[in-house]
């Protein structure tokens, strides 16, 4: 394990986030003030390790977060053997720690981890370091005061320390293995000879011949059923032939009998069919003859109507002459008729027009009124608008006047309340000056006075003049109370003056107010006469108001009186278009009338005229007198010669009944024949049938062919008839030979039955007997082999059993004394002192290269000793040793355990150590100790190895000069890196 | 112009936890006897006058009486920090040098801000001396950084040290006389034990060929054996240190190197011995052997390799009886090999160790079937079987 990187937040005095880089760093110094957290930083690498620390173990880890944090935060970068790993936690003040586990894949951070939580994080830092915490404190960080210990200390120390530092427990956990395994092992056994004392104590060699012989028995047995079985089918065989040719024989003997008694039956059916088809046969000869003389008799009649026609023409021809001679009077009368309904509706058409086109007109005219009424309303409208605006604007004119005059009187009235009240203020001023001047003149005299008692203060008598320097003959005058009367003065002059200054102030005041009053008059004056403008005076522009609002009111009326006339204008409009409107629907209607009468009249011409050219073209021009008559006799005609032609059609019709009826007699009878025929040969063909059946029938005698049929019907049958009861009767004694044939053979089978003992009544009971006897033997001999092999396989099983119980007594040995040679006292003792030999072996060599080859270090049962070179390799126990020696024979111990930890520990076992911290006070050294542990360090430095050193020593410091600098600023801390 | 190249003092050095204070002290007094005699214009102390970061009272009462005593003898006194130095002490007290008369450059500077000393010797001449204290790997971008014209990407420390030290050199006065004053590993100077591992690694080397040639003379502190350059075109020589501070020099003489000088002329080099403080001895021979030396050596540290059978309690004492100044007693004997043994445990796997143990205990050969077992098991816990 070689840290690489260690970031810290939020941990102990590192408050602000810290990150040191340890990838450059060989051998270092971590310095800094007592106190400061160089050994924190160790504690956090332990954290991050294993989420515990030195001295303080899992608990109260709580306190290790900086105050005023909620919680720590470390993340450590580390290699082991050359892969990158990291991992972080995160420490609450309260509360479970999380972890996270990383390993750098060459691209990118993988989980390391596979399940959640903070134990599998530290099972697998544990397994990656093979390094556990005690041991870790122990050899990685060399702990303050503690470094000394792995040399110095009780030798069961040392032991615990190597099992874990070598993976010596691997050994422990053989040995036990081996001891549980032997347990199994035994136990195991145990519950085989159980088994085999239990399930097994049958499968022996004798049971098993004994097994075969009945095996044996039973397939003979088998055999021997199986040929009496055989034999007895053959028979049964021969019996169930016979009894089917009897069975044949006898079915055939009755049908051949039934087949004669039919034939019999169609011989008299024969001869009358002939008889009647003769008969069918003179009928239709007959009934033709008479149907070819109908044929004639119809063929005269069409002719003669014919003849009636062409004279008289068709019979419809007829009829529709009749019709127009019957017609033509009324058709002459609506034609009349429909001329004068025409007439009728012109003349009303014509009427309604001249009365629409005067309503049109009257409607024109009103719109005209309209519009006149309209123009004249308009007119009146703005004339009163007009001058009912000059009014209004008049009337305003007037207020606002009014309010100006108001104003005006106001301020007027206002700058004679202020004249009144400021009096005379100039008066005032002048009075006021008088008395402060009187003051003034009263206080100077008084100060000259003053002057005078200060001159002369202190003179005697025969003193110089102060003035005029001649000797004074007797002390001046003076008036002791003039200080007093000249303050009084001064008081009354400053208050002169000061009244003075009140009456101008006021003087001032009440000029400003007046002067103010004043423009304010001046402003409402001001105004009133912008408000009349051309007008002399107010009541001349009221006057102009109260004309200009009767002017507004008579406009107003004018207005009124044309509104009325344009309503009553458009109410006139209104009927004249609605009589419009009228009339115009009026004479639509007429000329659709009109339209309809001529349409009438069309008609009726047309009729007549139609009429009329039937006449003409009947009579070829014009219509005789007689035609009436004369059309009567041409019906009469032609009604007589189609009766006569439909007699003869009639006639004809029934003629070709008769024949048709005639045919289908003779028809029938033929069929009749037929039939006959048929049934003949059905029957032949069921005694072929019959005779076909008897082929494979083994009868003892032949047959015959059956006879050749004959012409007539009748002869045929009674032929076939005697043939069919011949036959009858040979197949009758046929089916009595086969019963006894096989009532021979059922007695031979219930004989076999019997012979194997078994009661029969009939063939087939016994048969089934013989059968159910084969299948039992067969059963028998299969269960004997079947118990014959499982035997066999349990008797091998029981060997494999004991074969097994003995090997695993082989192996329980075995596992014995692996049990025994790896408990913690046997062999973890001989490779621990094996280990200290060796481990001693390095350290010296260590030893001598920081000590420049004045000391080494040999093991003796468990307990180091320095070799002191430069004194004849005296020998001493390491408890003597100086605190320099001391430090370098532990350090040498360090460093060689570092080392060789995975050589000595075995391949595969063992952690390997790549990083040192010393976290030694150093600080009790004397320089020349002091030189000379900084020396061994020194000399650490080729050696890929990492040496943190802990010290608050300066010199320490200045003489590696790499490290990191742990600053305490108040209760935070930095690490800066030193150089 | 006369200069006087030293450095490498080391005072608070220890030998085996001897305190060697007075011997540094007698050498230092012998120095500055020096210093009065050749009448020395300027003292070049090239660094690594402490040996620690934090030296002792003691220590630093030496290293400035020092100064002051050499100061006192007329010459100008310049010092730079080395690998051993806390510079920033040096910077801490640098006006406090100054007003004694002593110039310090803690760290590198421009020339032009401090990075090139200027001094007037008694002959009327000037000398400017380029200063290079000890730059550190990690130390180097910013120092270089300083020197930069342009933007350029940093670059190895063997690289980039000579652009660094070019600049610093690059306009100096050519009718002075100039020097470099460097504390740095120029490759293929010959090294002791004394110097420290790392510093000396090939990272720290620079190539004599990367030394400039703009001075007339390079004053180098750092390695103990006082050398001169092989392969450099301008006179460089290593001052040495002034006692053999480890077994390492123990045939080293030690001396400081006076240089006399004219401005665009090549420099005329000597050297002055040193003699006091204690020598280091090696001697080595059997017990009865080392009879012979019982008296002889009494002001040396020594350093025995004692010819025996093995270690035995009180050895150590013994030899101290006759040499009480034996600092280091180490053994001569036929070792066994235990580098062998652990790398055959090494490659040993658990199916072999545990073979290995059964026959240890139980003095017969496995059972096949059980290793057969023993591998199946491991398989299943985890391991796998060899």
């Amino acid at each position: 394990m070689r840290p690489r990187r260690l970031e810290l937040h939020g941990f102990t005095a590192f408050r602000d986030p810290q990150e040191i880089d340890f990838t450059d760093l060989d051998l270092f110094v971590i310095t800094g003030p007592t106190g400061a957290g160089k050994t924190s930083l160790l504690d956090a690498v332990a954290l991050a390790l294993y989420g515990q620390v030195p001295r303080m173990g899992k608990q109260g880890l709580g306190q290790l977060v900086s105050h005023g944090k909620a919680e720590a935060r470390i993340l450590l970068e580390f290699a082991v053997d050359g892969d990158s790993y990291r991992v972080a936690r995160r420490l609450p003040r309260s509360g479970a720690q999380q972890g996270r586990f990383e390993r750098w894949s060459g691209e990118q951070w993988v989980d390391a981890v596979e399940r959640g939580g903070i134990k599998p994080v530290n099972d697998a830092i544990l397994d990656l370091v093979k390094l556990d915490f005690e041991s870790f404190c122990k050899a990685i960080v060399l702990p303050q005061g503690e470094f000394a210990r792995f040399l110095k200390g009780e030798p069961a120390e040392r032991r615990k320390t190597l099992v874990a530092l070598l993976g010596l427990g691997a050994y422990e956990r053989m040995g036990a293995l081996a001891r549980d395994r032997s347990k199994e092992l035994r136990i195991k056994g145990e519950q085989t000879r159980t088994i085999l004392a239990e399930q097994y104590a049958d499968a022996t060699p004798e049971a098993l011949a004994e097994a075969d012989q009945s095996a044996d028995a039973t397939a003979s047995a088998a055999e021997t059923a199986g040929v009496t079985l055989s034999s007895a089918r053959d028979i049964d065989g021969r019996r169930t032939r016979a009894v089917a040719h009897g069975a044949t024989a006898a079915g055939l003997a009755e049908r051949f009998a039934a087949l004669a008694q039919d034939v019999l039956g169609e011989v008299e059916a024969a001869k009358s069919a002939g008889l009647a088809h003769r008969d069918a046969s003179e009928r239709c000869e007959a009934e033709r003859g008479l149907l070819e003389a109908a044929k004639k008799d119809r063929a005269d009649a069409a002719a003669n109507r014919a003849e009636v026609v062409g004279r008289h023409g068709t019979p419809e021809e007829v009829a529709r002459v009749a019709d127009a001679l019957e017609r033509r009077a009324l058709l002459d009368q609506r034609v009349d008729e429909a001329e004068q309904q025409l007439e009728l509706a012109t003349q009303t058409l014509d009427m309604l027009r001249g009365e629409h086109e005067a309503r049109v007109a009257a409607d024109v005219q009103a719109q005209a009124a309209l519009e006149a009424a309209a123009a004249v309303e308009m007119t009146k409208q703005t004339e009163a608008q007009r001058l009912s605006g000059d009014r209004d604007l008049l009337q305003r004119r007037a207020e606002d006047a009014a309010t100006a005059a108001t104003e005006h009187d106001i301020e007027t009235a206002a700058l004679i309340d202020l004249e009144k009240l400021a009096g005379d203020p100039a008066a005032d001023v002048a009075t006021a000056r008088a008395t402060h001047t009187d003051a003034m003149a009263a206080s100077e005299a008084l100060r000259r006075d003053h002057l005078v008692v200060a001159l002369v203060a202190g003179l005697e008598a025969g003193d110089p003049c102060p003035v005029c320097q001649r000797p004074l003959a007797e002390h001046p005058a003076t008036d002791s109370d003039v200080e007093r009367r000249l303050a009084e003065a001064k008081r009354a002059a400053d208050s002169a003056a000061e009244a003075v200054d009140v009456a101008q102030r006021k003087a001032a005041d009440a000029a400003a107010s007046l002067t103010a009053a004043k423009t304010r008059i001046g402003d409402a004056a001001r105004r009133l006469a912008a408000v009349l403008g051309d007008f002399a005076d107010r009541s001349a522009l009221e006057t102009a108001a109260t004309l200009a609002s009767t002017e507004a009111s008579t406009a107003e009326a004018a207005r009124a009186d044309a509104e009325s006339e344009r309503t009553a204008a458009q109410e006139h409009k209104h009927a004249a278009a609605l009589a419009a409107t009228k009339s115009q629907a009026e004479l639509e209607a007429a000329t659709r009338e009109q339209a309809l009468r001529a349409e009438g009249r069309a008609h009726a011409t047309a009729d007549r005229d139609a009429a009329l050219l039937v006449l003409h073209e009947h009579f070829g021009g014009a219509v005789p007198e007689d035609a009436a008559d004369r059309v009567a006799r041409a019906r009469a005609e032609l009604r007589e010669a189609d009766e006569h032609a439909d007699a003869a059609s009639r006639a004809e019709a029934a003629a070709h009944d008769a024949v048709a009826a005639a045919d289908e007699v003779q028809r029938q009878a033929l069929a009749g024949l037929t039939t006959l025929d048929l049934r003949l040969g059905q029957l032949r063909t069921r005694a072929e049938g019959a005779c076909a059946d008897l082929a494979g029938v083994p009868l003892g005698f032949e047959l015959g062919d059956l006879p050749e049929p004959s012409e007539a019907r009748d002869e045929r049958a009674e032929q076939l008839a005697t043939w069919c009861s011949t036959a009858h009767l040979a197949l009758v004694a046929a089916a009595r030979e086969h019963d006894e044939t096989a009532t021979v053979a059922a007695r031979e089978i219930v004989q076999l039955a019997a012979a194997q003992d078994l009661e029969a009544g009939d063939a087939v009971a016994a048969l089934a007997a013989l059968e159910k006897a084969e299948k039992d033997a067969i059963e028998a001999r299969a269960r004997s082999e079947e118990s014959l092999r499982r035997l066999g396989e349990r008797v091998s099983q029981r060997a494999q059993l004991e074969a097994a119980i003995s090997e695993d007594a082989g192996q329980i040995s075995v596992l014995d004394v692996l049990g025994v040679e790896l408990r913690a006292d046997h062999f973890v003792d001989f490779v621990i002192q094996e280990t200290l030999d060796v481990l001693a072996v390095h350290a010296s060599k260590e030893l001598l290269r920081i000590s420049d080859d004045r000391y080494s270090l040999v093991s003796d049962e468990g307990e180091f000793s320095v070799v002191d070179h430069v004194n004849a390799d005296e020998k001493r126990s390491v408890k003597t040793l100086s605190g320099g020696e001391t430090f370098m024979a532990s350090l040498a111990l360090a460093l060689a355990l570092s080392k060789h930890v995975s050589d000595l520990a075995g391949e595969g076992l063992g952690a390997r150590l790549e990083a040192v911290f010393i976290d030694e006070g150093f600080g009790s050294l004397d320089p020349e100790t002091l030189e000379e542990v900084i020396d061994a360090l020194e000399r650490l430095r080729e050696d890929d190895l990492l040496i943190g050193v802990i010290s608050h020593v300066p010199a320490l410091a200045e003489r590696i000069r790499v490290g990191l600098h742990v600053q305490k600023d108040g209760n935070r801390s930095v690490v800066v890196e030193a150089s | 112009m006369k200069l006087l190249h030293t450095g490498d003092w080391h005072v608070g050095r220890t030998l085996h936890r001897r305190q060697r204070l007075e011997e540094c002290e007698a050498v230092l007094a012998e120095l500055v006897g020096i210093t009065a005699d050749e009448n020395v214009d300027v003292v070049l102390v090239c660094g690594d006058v402490f040996e620690h970061f934090a030296p002792s009272a003691e220590a630093e009462r030496i290293v400035y009486s020092t100064l002051l005593a050499l100061r006192a003898t007329g010459a100008e006194v310049l010092v730079i920090p080395g690998n051993h130095d806390n510079a920033k002490r040096f910077g801490a007290v640098e006006s406090l040098f100054r007003a004694a008369g002593v110039r310090v450059v803690p760290e590198v500077r421009r020339p032009t801000a401090g990075g090139v000393v200027e001094f007037d010797g008694r002959d009327g001449a000037r000398v400017q001396v380029a200063c290079l204290p000890w730059v550190a790997e990690r130390m180097l971008y910013t120092a270089a950084d300083l020197m930069r014209e342009q933007e350029e990407p940093y670059k190895e420390y063997a690289e980039e040290l000579p652009r660094l030290v070019a600049a610093l050199c690059a306009e100096l006065d050519p009718t002075a006389v100039t020097v470099l004053a460097g504390h740095l590993f120029v490759s293929g100077a010959a090294v002791g034990d004394g110097e420290r591992d790392l510093t000396i690694g090939q990272i720290f080397a620079v190539t004599p060929a990367a030394l400039p040639t703009t001075v007339q003379y390079i004053a180098l502190g750092h390695v103990h054996r006082p050398q001169d350059i092989p392969g450099a075109a301008t006179p460089a020589r290593y001052a040495g240190s002034l006692l053999q501070l480890d077994f390492g020099e123990a045939t080293q003489s030690k001396s400081v190197t006076v240089v006399d000088v004219e401005p665009g002329r090549p420099p005329r080099l000597r050297e002055r011995e040193l003699t006091a403080g204690r020598r280091l001895v090696q001697v080595r021979g059997t017990l009865d052997e080392l009879e012979a030396y019982r008296d002889t050596e009494d002001e040396a540290w020594l350093k025995v390799e004692l010819v025996c059978d093995g270690p035995q309690p009180g050895l150590a004492d013994d030899v101290r009886e006759i040499l009480p100044n034996a600092l280091e007693v180490r053994l001569d004997y036929p070792r066994e090999d235990p580098e062998g043994r652990a790398g055959e445990l090494r490659r040993l796997s658990p199916r072999d160790l545990f073979s290995r143990y059964y026959r240890e205990r139980h003095g017969a050969e496995i059972e096949p079937s059980v290793l057969k077992l023993f591998d199946e098991l491991l398989e299943e816990v985890g391991g796998a079987p060899a």
